[in-house]
């Protein structure tokens, strides 16, 4: 089933990147796109102006990897909505990378609207936190720290109360 | 368009809450406090359940007034649950000026966002079914709020012709969303004469009647003897000749039939017959059922006749069924629970031979998301669960009857699952053979089970009378003795059969013999077995059963090995740590007895101990029993309980024999 031509995608940096058809259109944005402008017009390159050619190459690779998985189940059970932990163990060693790299990743897959994909990214930024203290996720993320005390103590005192 | 790095912080609000809602309450709470940003984030999501307990008025008024100055800093919008719960008989008793009544009245009403009450209460409230001080706080709910009543005890109400006003208004209330009552039972003799109670009638028709009521558990059923004493049933609405009605409260017309969608029953068939008449099964999400109520469903879905009905002891006499087969309709069921308890070996053995009925029911429903058999199961149900359940099923539990299963699995049962693709959660007995090639192999099998993240695993050694039974002999094939172990033939088991072979025990310590370091080798062992596509296993429950419940304790010399079995055979819980950074540790507990089953191990230990060492002693037999196994511990001066350790999983190579270090 994979006769058609390959696609040519043409990321923000200016480089083109040639793709099986069927990889690319795990992207519902391009896959929408063919649909919209026939053909034809995919004898051009297909401009990705928000994806870098290293982000873009990332995400290929992903797509190339799930390209025979069936497309997403509804989420019929409502346990497994709010789990993490269930990523493949493949995705999990492909979002081994840093993080500006992952959010990059996350944000192409929201571009490119690429669900599962960005399904595993949100889930493994969540892995970051989980367990960890308020100091050890400022610490991971990088964030600073702009409460006073009196504020910083009031919160911590509203959580003392969920836990009683 | 020069911008700064993508970081957590500049993710897109549709992106931040998709990663907000993966996360646990715990961990919003600590992202919450990371800084103002994430705070205003992350806040929003923070569950808030209040729990207040009924105690004394004082204590009351006064945990009511520290959480309203609470809420008042909360904001009672985000108070999503309150659970009120009492720990003491007729609490609030001497309220008498209702001040702590009031106060919890008004508390409630102030949650205005509130989508759940549960009340769980205990159950003595003197003279009324809804508890005094609830009647006010009940009343008037926010239309959101769904009210989740536990412990609904219609038995502590003495019988009358009238059912209270607040009892009324409480169950026809529209925010009655769950009703688990306990202990219905219809009738009483007062004075030699059969006391009918209203407020278990009330209930039952409110179930039909209040349309809102969507989960129903009714455990133990036990209203009805007769369907001639239910005055209401086959009558028209009101319900009961001599029923009053609260005055003020004109009834309306009830509907036909209620329509829940989870149903919890304990009892027997007939009470079950009788309330089956109330309810249409079509809209039955949740279904779990003890073997009464079980055998009567199965009976009518499948119209079998008297000799085809399972647990024939059991099977439901009661003929009242007319116009009800086209409400036994499961066409919505997704779960189902069916706890089979077989206690008598006779009736255990007759339906080893009966099991078609439940597998004709599992063939007659719709294919099932979770299924849970407790007790009795048998290795064909177990294939029609597959055959037909199979390709939908999410979760699947076979939990053995206590001490013994009366189904292990083997490899080739469990290579069966490789063929659910859904499946996330299981649990089953398995065959543990001193951690043999043949062991390994099924842990290696449940490895690969791409999807499967919680599993529970009964270890289980077969018993003796599982040994296949020949009846043309009349005899039961004994499996191949083992001549290196022939010091305790037989002796421990019961007269009438005389089956153990040799070694038997010898191997039941060793099978039964479970430490952490085992507990963990298997983890590791169905871990290690997972590909590229599967998920993770995150946690792995343990139980080391077999053994001591068949063995006569009165043909045994001593008493202590039943008890050496307990000590050794650990239950042990594996999960994978939670954090990034200890997701190759594993931690383990051991699970205390009663968290599981509590009916397990009932027996007390029967050990002597050694006043003078404070060590508890085995009997010689058990002692000689223990030293094949653990050769060494007496020469290391331990008690024996410290003394022990599992065997190692066979790594490929042959397996360690006790006997020959």
């Amino acid at each position: 089933m994979s006769s058609s031509k390959p696609l040519t995608l043409s990321s923000s940096d200016g480089e083109e990147i040639l793709v099986d058809r069927e990889v690319a259109e795990r992207s519902i944005l391009i896959k929408n796109m063919v649909g919209d402008l026939g053909e034809e017009a995919m004898e051009e390159p297909i401009p990705i102006p928000n994806v870098n050619a290293a982000v873009l190459k990332k995400v290929i690779e992903w797509c190339i990897h799930h390209k025979h998985d069936p497309p997403s189940a509804n989420e019929d059970d409502s346990d497994s909505r709010k789990k993490s932990t269930d990523i493949e163990e493949w995705d999990q060693k492909f979002m081994q990378v840093d993080q500006e790299m992952l959010f990059e990743i996350i944000l192409a897959a929201n571009y490119l609207d690429i669900k599962a994909l960005l399904d595993v990214g949100c889930k493994t930024v969540a892995n970051m936190i989980k367990g960890k203290s308020p100091e050890e996720i400022r610490k991971t993320f990088n964030i600073q720290n702009d409460f006073t005390p009196e504020e910083e103590d009031q919160i911590r005192r509203e959580n003392e109360w969920a836990e009683e | 368009m020069a911008s700064l790095p993508p970081s957590l912080d500049h993710l897109p609000p549709e992106i931040t809450h998709q990663i907000l809602a993966r996360l646990e309450d715990a961990d919003l709470r600590a992202l919450g406090l990371a800084s103002k940003c994430w705070c205003s984030l992350a806040r929003p999501h923070w569950g808030w359940t209040i729990q207040i307990r009924l105690s004394t008025p004082q204590q009351l008024c006064e945990d009511l007034a520290t959480w309203s100055h609470r809420v008042a800093v909360i904001g009672p919008e985000r108070v999503s649950q309150l659970i009120i719960s009492g720990g003491t008989r007729n609490p609030l008793a001497d309220d008498r000026k209702n001040v702590a009544l009031e106060a919890l009245s008004e508390f409630v009403h102030k949650l205005l966002w509130l989508s759940q009450l549960k009340v769980d209460c205990e159950d003595w409230f003197g003279d009324s079914v809804l508890p005094r001080c609830l009647w006010k706080a009940l009343e008037n709910l926010p239309p959101q709020c769904k009210l989740d009543y536990r412990r609904f005890s219609p038995q502590r109400v003495r019988s009358t012709s009238r059912i209270s006003r607040e009892d009324y208004a409480f169950l026809t209330s529209p925010n009655l969303h769950a009703v688990e009552a306990r202990y219905c039972h219809f009738t009483g003799t007062e004075h030699g004469e059969m006391e009918l109670n209203y407020a278990a009638e009330a209930l039952l028709d409110m179930t039909r009647f209040n349309r809102n009521i969507k989960s129903v558990s009714m455990y133990p059923l036990g209203i009805f003897q007769e369907i001639d004493q239910v005055r209401g049933l086959l009558q028209s609405w009101p319900p009961w000749p001599g029923f009053i009605f609260p005055e003020g409260i004109s009834p309306p017309v009830p509907a036909q039939r209620g329509a829940p969608t989870s149903l919890h029953c304990r009892g027997d068939a007939e009470n079950f017959c009788v309330y089956s008449q109330l309810i249409d099964f079509s809209q039955l999400q949740k279904l779990n059922l003890t073997s009464g109520p079980a055998d009567w469903l199965i009976c009518h879905a499948l119209k079998l006749g008297p000799e085809e009905r399972p647990g024939r002891e059991r099977a439901p006499t009661c003929t009242c069924t007319r116009n009800l087969r086209p409400y036994l309709n499961f066409s919505s069921l997704k779960e189902l629970v069916l706890e089979i308890t077989v206690t008598n070996h006779g009736a255990r053995r007759d339906l080893l031979t009966s099991s078609e009925p439940y597998e004709a029911f599992l063939r007659h429903i719709p294919p099932l998301a979770k299924l849970s058999i407790h007790g009795f199961s048998t290795l064909s149900l177990f294939n029609t669960i597959v055959s037909h359940h199979g390709g939908s099923l999410r979760q699947l539990s076979i939990v053995p009857e206590e001490w013994q299963a009366n189904v292990i699995l083997s490899l080739p049962e469990v290579v069966q699952f490789q063929s659910m693709p859904f499946l996330t959660h299981l649990t089953i007995p398995v065959r543990r053979s001193k951690g043999s090639a043949a062991e390994v192999a099924i842990y290696h099998a449940l490895g690969q089970l791409p999807k499967v993240q919680e599993m529970s695993l009964f270890l289980c050694y077969p018993l003796v009378d599982l040994i296949p039974y020949d009846p043309a002999r009349g005899e039961w094939d004994e499996a191949p003795n083992d001549p290196s172990f022939d010091e305790f033939e037989q002796q421990f088991w019961y007269p009438e059969h005389d089956t153990a072979r040799m070694g038997h025990f010898k191997d039941l310590l060793i099978s039964g013999a479970l430490d952490e370091k085992l507990a963990t080798s298997i983890f590791n062992r169905i871990s290690s077995a997972k590909t590229a596509r599967s998920f993770p296993l995150e946690r792995l429950k343990l139980f080391s059963m077999g053994g001591g419940d068949e063995w006569d304790q009165n043909s045994v010399d001593d008493m202590s090995l039943d008890y050496v079995f307990q000590v050794v055979s650990k239950w042990w819980n594996i999960e994978r740590g939670r954090r990034d950074d200890q997701r190759d540790v594993l931690f383990t507990r051991l699970i205390r007895e009663d968290e599981f089953f509590r009916r397990f191990r009932p027996r007390e230990p029967q050990v002597q101990l050694d006043y003078t060492t404070k060590k508890e002693v085995l009997g010689p037999s058990t002692e000689k029993l223990f030293s094949h196994v653990w050769p060494d511990w007496q020469t290391r001066n331990e008690d024996w309980r410290h003394a022990w350790h599992s065997f190692p999983l066979d790594d490929g190579g042959s397996l360690e024999d006790p006997q020959a270090g």
